[in-house]
């Protein structure tokens, strides 16, 4: 017979409030191939994209900033489709700083501060590194996520797609159901 | 039991162990998301079921989900009864 430990039974159960396995296997979906080209990558010095990775958008097209209009942003991200940050809220002021693994970013838009801690080890490979944020712009709550440029490790301003992967759309529908 | 890989600063200089499970993580980590994707844990929520029980369930033939099953169970994150480890 088999049952779920403690530990499982209350993060590992979908449904439950505590729930945190899509946060999780975010990760794996959107990190594991990255991961696997760090060799790659290093030996490279610069990123290794295999370009029939269905992540590959994440990485195209970063100097195309109004590609996409601003209504349906979030069922565009939800299809995969790269979406610029200033599209929603410009001008954007981006600060970040790095506490251990994570980098933590603040970045402000005329209507409110949204912080945003992002995994930066995730994308070893010269990708964007990526986050899910739910934050409420006026009474509207959305769900971004963010883009970082991996190849100096870093932030950079303007520099920023929304991905909308399960985790983003499970947050804002926990949000605000207004995904 | 080695914590994380920031745990290994601290672990004594005779400890391979510790450099095992890093070396391995990825064994563990590749667990966790598969069974996470097929659900395990969800099905398991109700309560203990039999390996002809979750193998249906997840859409697997009993051999692979007891493959899957144990793995979870050598990680922790399952309780098998009536499996003899020794």
């Amino acid at each position: 017979m088999f049952r779920n430990t403690p530990l499982t039974q209350k993060y590992l159960v979908e449904g439950q409030a505590t729930f945190i396995g899509s946060y999780l296997h975010m990760f794996d979906a959107l990190s594991y191939h990255r991961w696997e080209q760090m060799g790659a990558a290093l030996r490279h010095n610069g990123p290794v994209d295999d370009l029939s990775h269905p992540y590959r958008y994440l990485a195209d097209d970063a100097e195309e900033p109004q590609r996409f209009p601003r209504r349906s942003t979030l069922a565009r991200a939800a299809s995969g489709m790269p979406w610029h940050a200033g599209s929603i809220s410009r001008p954007l002021r981006v600060s970040s700083t790095w506490e251990g693994a994570l980098v933590r970013t603040q970045w402000q838009s005329s209507t409110a501060i949204h912080t945003c801690v992002l995994s930066s080890s995730i994308s070893p490979g010269g990708s964007p590194g990526r986050a899910c944020h739910a934050f409420r712009r006026g009474s509207r709550t959305a769900c971004i996520s963010l883009a970082v440029i991996m190849n100096t490790m870093c932030c950079r301003q303007a520099r920023m797609w929304c991905c909308g992967q399960a985790i983003c759309m499970l947050a804002a529908r926990k949000a605000a159901g207004a995904c | 039991m080695p914590t994380w890989w920031t745990g290994l600063a601290d672990a004594p200089p005779d400890e391979a162990q510790a450099l095992h499970a890093l070396g391995l993580g990825f064994m563990a980590a590749r667990t966790l998301h598969v069974a996470l994707e097929l659900r395990l844990f969800t099905h398991l929520a109700v309560g203990a079921q039999t390996l002809g029980q979750v193998a249906p369930a997840l859409g697997l033939a009993e051999r692979a989900a007891g493959r899957l099953l144990y793995a979870c169970a050598a990680l922790g994150l399952v309780q098998a009864t009536g499996w003899d480890v020794s």
